[in-house]
């Protein structure tokens, strides 16, 4: 018998109890899992909107709960314009729109149309949009995919009818399924005349970008700007705030996992307690049996990191399909999420562990062995 | 007890220099009120087996606990094999290895087959899960217990559950076994075989013996009876 059998051994002589810890544990990590998907998921989505245009990074009004909510005027839209590192500063206004139940977040972005070569969209089919139009859009080669929309077609959005002039791409795949409005008519529709949301930022070549940027938060302290997708934050409070109850989740999870995992290893070490006694009688040392006792718990907690992931697969799935939820959230298992599960549990373990292996480890043989 | 009287045994070399060495010792429990053993001298030596006799409550128990550093004295000094009580050191190597240890009790682990039982003790040696198992297949073999490897101790009869624990004692060649009554649970066939078996490891090994008994078959056959009473050896 080796080590690692007798560590397994042990775990299937209490299966009940091994079996509702590893539960216990599942559902621990099966909230902080799938929290952390979604969490991360919806920074993605979100942080898409930020990489539709070609940049080297956007610029949004400082401080705002969503970004969506960011609003720049053509003042400021010009200062941007002015500095000498600026190759390019396009301002584009983004909204979200409900088409309908299975499309509750369409992407509008109102660009002019002398900017959409500068922005990065490529006309496939037809044409682009002229400035004064007011019932004009293109779509995103995706969106029309997905809309089942050719040039020519007509659709409603927010009530008001338009008719598909173009198909465009942008090698981006949120700006490919979303729609391009004359900048202009967008935002007399949503009565924010003369504002933006962003500004996508391209500097000359030879420029630092983060020198620049630091610059230009300086001198303009009512502005942030976003480079990477990790800086999100920076922009949208709301994310701010899911991002630190999903941390606050964890936590939570891991208190009462460590605890759960503490529960049965003490319960465990009490009814052991001879066992222990025993080993080291004939010689186990300290170390050896705090392994044990350590080796188990980690085993029951792997066990419950695993089966917590495939909860979480069901629970993701079943947020996905909530109607508020719906085309918001595409899951993304990446190997991070797996390694959060595994350390939750590795946490729970040794937490929960270390104390019944240590009164275990430092018991008197002699007592031990006398315990009824 | 002359410490220095040199004791020929019927096996090995006679030698003045003592497993065993046991000066002064006493032992005693909540705070002092329950005295196991009062100012107790004993020496053992090399290849001996020494019968512990008596009442009891009279402290062959908590001696023989002293003796396998499962315990330590209140007043006193215990030194076996070059262990000693006032200067401790790597107490796991000395039980794993130095010394072997019969309960009377057992102290199987219900949950391990007889050979797992008998396995347990040679973790934390050199020896491979191969040649362990292989060990403890040998040392069941040696106590009669081939074809029960695969049993637990519930499905065992108290003798058998004895002779594993007689295996699992001697699991790591030690050169001291110290038995608390090895053969109360055995029959008569049993005794005679284990008894045997004591003889024939102090024969081809050296090994010394110390057993607490009430039988009096085995304290026929050990070299010297050390009589106790009331925590006190009276006859040696």
């Amino acid at each position: 018998m080796s080590f690692v059998h007798l560590i397994f051994h042990n775990i299937g002589a209490r299966r009940a109890r091994s079996f509702f810890t590893t539960v216990a544990v599942a559902f621990g990590v099966a909230v902080v899992v799938t929290l952390g998907v979604v969490t991360s998921s919806l920074r993605q989505s979100a942080a898409a909107v930020l990489q539709t245009g070609s940049a080297d990074f956007t610029v949004a009004q400082k401080g705002m709960a969503d970004v969506l909510n960011s609003t720049m005027g053509e003042r400021e839209l010009a200062e941007i314009r002015g500095y000498s590192e600026v190759a390019s500063a396009v301002g584009a206004l983004i909204t979200i729109e409900k088409l309908n139940e299975d499309n509750p977040a369409f992407i509008r972005i109102g660009l002019p149309p002398s900017e959409l070569s500068v922005f990065g969209v490529r006309v496939l089919e037809g044409h682009a949009y002229t400035a004064r139009s007011t019932n004009e859009l293109m779509l995103g080669f995706r969106a029309a995919q997905h809309l089942h929309k050719k040039v020519g077609d007509r659709m409603v959005v927010g009530d008001d009818p338009y008719t598909v002039v173009g198909i465009y791409s942008t090698g981006n795949e949120i700006g490919d399924s979303a729609s391009m409005f004359p900048l202009v008519h967008l935002q007399a529709s949503m009565r924010l005349t003369g504002n933006v949301t962003l500004t996508f930022v391209r500097v000359r070549s030879g420029t630092d970008v983060e020198a620049f940027r630091k610059r230009l938060e300086t001198e303009n302290p009512q502005l942030t700007t976003v480079r990477f997708t990790t800086e999100f934050g920076r922009v949208d409070r709301n994310l701010q705030l899911i991002s630190a109850a999903d941390r606050g989740a964890a936590f939570i999870s891991w208190i009462i996992g460590s605890v759960i995992v503490m529960n049965t290893m003490l319960l465990s070490f009490f009814e052991r307690t001879r066992e222990f006694g025993l080993l080291r009688a004939v010689g186990w040392s300290r170390f050896r049996v705090m392994v044990l006792v350590i080796s188990e718990a980690l085993i029951i907690s792997v066990g419950g990191a695993s089966m917590g992931v495939g909860l979480s697969y069901f629970g993701t799935t079943f947020l996905q399909r909530l109607p508020q939820l719906r085309g918001l959230l595409e899951p993304e298992y990446s190997a991070g999420i797996f390694w959060r599960a595994l350390y939750l549990a590795g946490g729970m373990a040794l937490c929960g562990a270390i104390y019944p292996s240590l009164r275990a480890a430092f018991l008197v043989p002699l007592k031990a062995l006398r315990r009824e | 007890m002359n410490s220095e009287a040199l004791t020929p045994t019927d096996y090995g070399e006679p030698t003045n220099v003592p497993v065993i060495e046991v000066r002064g010792v006493s032992k005693s429990f909540d705070d002092g009120r329950i005295v196991a053993l009062d100012d107790v001298d004993f020496t053992v030596y090399p290849g001996e087996l020494v019968a512990l006799a008596g009442p009891s409550g009279c402290g062959k128990s908590t001696l023989l606990h002293l003796l396998a550093a499962l315990d330590s004295p209140t007043s006193g000094r215990v030194r076996v094999l070059g262990y000693d009580s006032d200067h401790p050191h790597d107490v796991n190597g000395f039980r794993r290895c130095d010394i072997g240890l019969v309960f009377q009790l057992h102290n199987l682990l219900p949950h391990l087959t007889a050979e797992q039982n008998v396995a347990i003790a040679m973790f934390g040696t050199d020896l491979r899960v191969a040649q362990r198992r292989a060990r403890a297949r040998d040392l069941l073999a040696q106590v009669q217990l081939q074809g029960r490897e695969g049993r637990k101790p519930p499905l065992l009869s108290g003798g058998e559950r004895q002779r594993i624990a007689i295996a699992r004692a001697l699991a790591n060649g030690p050169r001291l076994l110290l038995a608390d009554e090895p053969t109360g649970s055995l029959d008569t066939a049993a005794v005679d075989h284990t008894l045997e078996l004591f003889e024939r490891l102090r024969r081809d090994k050296g090994l010394t013996m110390v057993m607490v008994t009430h039988d009096p078959r085995v304290a026929a056959r050990s070299d010297r009876i050390v009589s106790m009473r009331d925590g006190r050896v009276v006859e040696a």
